[in-house]
């Protein structure tokens, strides 16, 4: 039991920042931004270059940097992906599909395999010499340090503006406020958070995998819409329930695990358990709401 | 002692010339207009006697190949629109004034967005600006959210948000057009007190007759196509 509270545990710490991202694009901006996908990867990769490069400087600096290469490594993507929004004009499902090919090509040219292992690596997840769950306190230290931030973030000028895109993206060009900025930095927010939490999860299992990345998008719509569903909300703390819905999905993996459900059909579960979600909660919906909110998160 | 002197502010529109393209007819020509404050300054016309085009010429919003002339004079600054020159404080509402509010947040939120920075920053919302004492009136609910407000209050809302950016002029397009003749009265009744106690310029696109006669104190104008030549002109109908 204790373990597999350690698992849960880790998991939700290696998925906060993802799903921070996916919560300011998904929930706040009501963008389908699937490049998520690919920037999961891309930080994971860019971290993993820099590890190679940082080996003897410390275990410190190692941990600092590849946390900001991942970071880095997403940003790429997300600016990418904003200038094909913003610039060529692409609407956001096009634009993102179009993001995922052009990254899956150059994830593959950087990584220069189907995958690579960090094992040569020393951890920087261990960075505390504690006696028990090193890597766990510092997982614990970096999702509580992107999730103030965040929580900081949706209080200031830009973190509402996020909120309105989702409302009424054209409310910005009446008051003479870029929606292009808005736009852009929401993308690049949320890519930087994918890549980081893309390092974390490559760091906890020793590889970098080119298809990591796969199905997050679907992951992070499953514990938005469980959090939104499940967990009352308030206006001012609705950070809390994309963390909400990430802790129900990592116990409900867990107990599935328990009792012999074979996790290769996890992936249908969840779009089982999306499927139902939003049928009761469409059943009570008019037709506006329903065209506002493409995602239902 | 304090002598105050209530003087009405104008915007003056002189010689005003104006064609989409160098080829093609003038649309306006030698067209001289003046709106005043503490009044409400209807406009009227049919469909394409040019009030759209008159108003974003008011806002000194004119394409590359469109050829113009003439000025506009607020108070003691004068633009010359030939220059393109950016006219300070004109402020639009538009006929879907539904497009220019969050309608989740409420009304309060909504008056303190139309303050965001034009690159919103990492700092907290600005405050809004005090409210007029006579919006008590109209009972509008500062907390809930602005789609379950009515018509006119959300049109009100529209108003006071354009209004928190410094406003010399104030351009509503059909502000009644979709409302009800209870939601209708509340905007008129809005913006009387509005004239009478500030000294922005309103001036009003409407086609109710009957409204623009009971409001207009010191009569409307009138937008009229010449069937011969396209020419629009203006006329002020006391």
């Amino acid at each position: 039991m204790f373990a597999a509270c350690l698992i849960i545990l880790e998991q939700i710490f290696l998925y906060v920042p993802l799903m921070l991202g996916a919560y300011l694009s998904f929930s706040l901006m009501k963008v389908p931004n699937l490049s998520i996908e690919v920037s999961f990867v891309s930080g994971a990769i860019m971290a993993s270059k820099v590890l190679a490069l940082t080996q003897n400087m410390g275990i410190v600096v190692s941990l600092l940097c590849a946390c900001i290469a991942s970071l880095i490594g997403g940003a790429f993507v997300g600016i990418v992906m904003g200038l094909l929004v913003t610039h060529a004009k692409l609407p956001h499902l096009l634009a993102s599909i179009l993001t995922i090919g052009l990254f899956y090509g150059v994830n593959l040219f950087m990584l220069g395999g189907a995958n690579i292992s960090l094992t040569p690596f020393e951890n920087p997840l261990s960075v505390f010499a504690l006696p028990a769950h090193p890597e766990l306190i510092t997982l614990g230290l970096i999702s509580l340090v992107i999730f103030i931030l965040c929580f900081l973030l949706c209080k200031t000028q830009l973190g509402v503006s996020f909120a309105i895109y989702g409302n009424n993206p054209s409310f910005f060009d009446f008051y003479n406020i870029s929606r292009t900025y808005i736009m852009s930095l929401g993308l690049l927010i949320t890519s930087m958070l994918s890549g980081l939490s893309g390092y974390l999860v490559a760091q906890s299992s020793s590889f970098v995998d080119i298809n990591a990345g796969t199905g997050i998008s679907l992951f992070c719509l499953t514990a938005l819409i469980l959090g939104k569903s499940l967990i009352p909300t308030k206006k001012n703390i609705a950070i809390f329930v994309p963390i909400g819905g990430l802790v129900i999905y990592c116990v409900i993996q867990q107990v599935l695990l328990k009792v012999g459900f074979n996790l290769k059909y996890f992936t249908m579960l969840q779009s089982i358990i999306v499927l139902v979600l939003l049928m009761i909660k469409y059943r009570r919906r008019t037709v506006q709401e329903l065209t506002s909110d493409h995602l239902g998160v | 002692m304090t002598i105050h002197k209530i003087l009405k502010k104008t915007l003056e529109l002189k010689d005003l010339c104006f064609r989409f393209a160098k080829d093609k007819p003038f649309f306006f020509k030698d067209l001289s207009i003046v709106f005043d404050s503490k009044t409400i300054n209807f406009v009227r016309g049919k469909n394409g006697a040019g009030k759209s085009t008159l108003f974003r010429l008011l806002q000194g919003n004119i394409t590359q190949q469109e050829q113009v002339a003439g000025s506009i004079q607020i108070s003691d600054t004068s633009y010359q629109l030939e220059t393109h020159d950016h006219i300070d404080g004109v402020r639009l509402v538009h006929q879907k004034f539904d497009s220019m509010l969050a309608d989740q947040f409420s009304f309060d939120d909504n008056m303190r967005f139309a303050g965001i920075a034009r690159y919103p920053k990492l700092a907290s919302l600005p405050d809004c600006a005090p409210l007029p004492d006579f919006l008590q009136r109209f009972g509008i609910d500062h907390t809930k959210p602005v789609k379950l407000l009515s018509g006119g209050q959300r049109q009100i809302l529209a108003i006071l948000m354009v209004l928190q950016k410094p406003t010399k002029v104030l351009l509503l397009d059909e502000p009644t057009a979709a409302l009800d003749e209870q939601n209708t009265n509340m905007v008129m009744e809005f913006l009387a007190e509005l004239v009478r106690t500030t000294d922005v310029i309103i001036i009003m696109i409407c086609h109710d007759k009957e409204l623009v006669l009971r409001y207009a104190r010191d009569g409307y104008c009138e937008l009229r196509v010449d069937q011969d030549t396209g020419l629009r002109s203006i006329e002020k109908i006391n």
